[in-house]
């Protein structure tokens, strides 16, 4: 197979652009789509600084590398979850990374944040899914080290599968709520609130994976241990038989959605104040605290 | 063969060249899930693999 563009040996062929390409047009092509995602959703402005969420993964890497390379200013910012072998592996994933490409990394620890607890022993304590404790604590602790540091943007590493699965667990729930919200912008909406953005939206999890690979951005293969057998991943799964059989699948459900968005209308929130923190929230105690409130007790019962 | 898939090594029984695209079907991969890497480099489908050929097949599906 040759590559479209200049008939070199080509490395990858995408079925959902019929496109076949050597390593230096691939290149290209990975850095397009993200400048495209970026102009067309007016995602980053020239000069904006930018947190990049670095988990060790291949998106999350292969976002900084990108963003970097299209001369954005950003920094990473990584969370030590206390997950182990996993989160060990994945730290270092980081640091070699940040140190290698000169990119300043910020870290926080889970356990000094609560009292030598880690996340799975945090959603033991608190009784809720693993990943709803740590997705709360993660967006909590990105927001509030992007606004106290001066940041304008927070960049996450999700890719057109991820939104897409998780377009499609809202459709076949009916989250009317979720639907009106998924964006790969979210604006800020209030002073302590950082603008969150997707630039990877436009790129598929096969294609980031294959950049990754072929670049030299060396990430974590191994997965987080509790996110094995969630609805999510089989959804993900359905969806990638969908796409063997009809290319360009993904990408069609994804922007058709982001074309009829006005369909489905963002639920207005109320936000107060937390009375502990001082955060955004929509209870009189955010989340976040209320985590931390629960760890407290439990430590006050031991002793 | 020999096949690395998440640090293990493993040898494939196969006895002549293969292609690519067959060797996703036989052993059952989706090639919207799973990359296969030759002396470190992608390959594509339409390519051939030679029986003492060292490849790479790495998972591309993640968790979010």
């Amino acid at each position: 197979m040759k590559c479209k563009i200049c008939k070199e040996d080509a490395i990858i062929y995408l079925p959902s652009h019929n496109l076949a390409l050597c390593e230096q047009h691939f290149f290209d092509f990975c850095k397009r789509r993200v400048q495209k995602a970026i102009k067309r959703y007016n995602l980053l402005d020239e000069g904006e600084k930018i947190l990049v969420a670095l988990s060790g993964g291949k998106d999350s890497l292969t976002l900084a590398y990108l963003l970097k390379e299209l001369g954005y200013k950003i920094e990473g910012y990584y969370i030590d979850l206390g997950i182990e072998e996993y989160s060990e592996r994945s730290k270092e994933k980081v640091l070699n990374f940040a140190d290698r490409y000169g990119i300043k990394v910020h870290i926080e620890q889970v356990k000094e944040l609560f009292w030598g607890y880690s996340i799975p022993q945090i959603a033991y304590i608190t009784r809720r899914p693993a990943c709803s404790v740590c997705g709360h604590i993660k967006r909590y602790l990105m927001n509030r080290f992007g606004y106290e540091n001066g940041f304008s943007a927070l960049a996450t590493g999700h890719n057109l599968d991820d939104e897409v699965g998780v377009l499609f667990g809202n459709i076949i729930n009916w989250k009317m709520g979720y639907l009106g919200r998924q964006s790969p912008l979210l604006p800020s909406t209030n002073r302590k609130l950082l603008k969150k953005v997707k630039p990877l939206v436009l790129c598929g999890e096969r294609e980031i994976a294959a950049f990754a690979l072929t670049y030299g951005i060396d990430y974590i293969e191994m997965e987080c241990p509790h996110v094995k057998g969630s609805t999510y991943l089989y959804n993900k799964g359905l969806i990638n038989r969908l796409e063997e059989k009809s290319p360009g699948s993904k990408l069609r459900f994804y922007q058709g959605f982001l074309e009829n968005k006005h369909l489905f209308k963002e639920e207005d929130v109320d936000l107060k104040e937390c009375e502990v923190c001082g955060y955004p929230t929509t209870s009189r105690i955010c989340t976040f605290c209320n985590i931390r409130r629960k760890i407290k007790e439990r430590i006050k019962g031991q002793t | 063969m020999e096949v690395t898939f998440q640090g293990n090594i493993q040898n494939l029984d196969i006895p002549h060249k293969i292609k690519v695209k067959d060797l996703y079907n036989k052993l059952g991969l989706s090639p919207e899930e799973y990359l296969i890497l030759k002396d470190g480099k992608l390959i594509t489908h339409d390519k051939y693999l030679d029986p003492e050929d060292k490849i790479r097949i790495v998972k591309v599906v993640s968790g979010g």
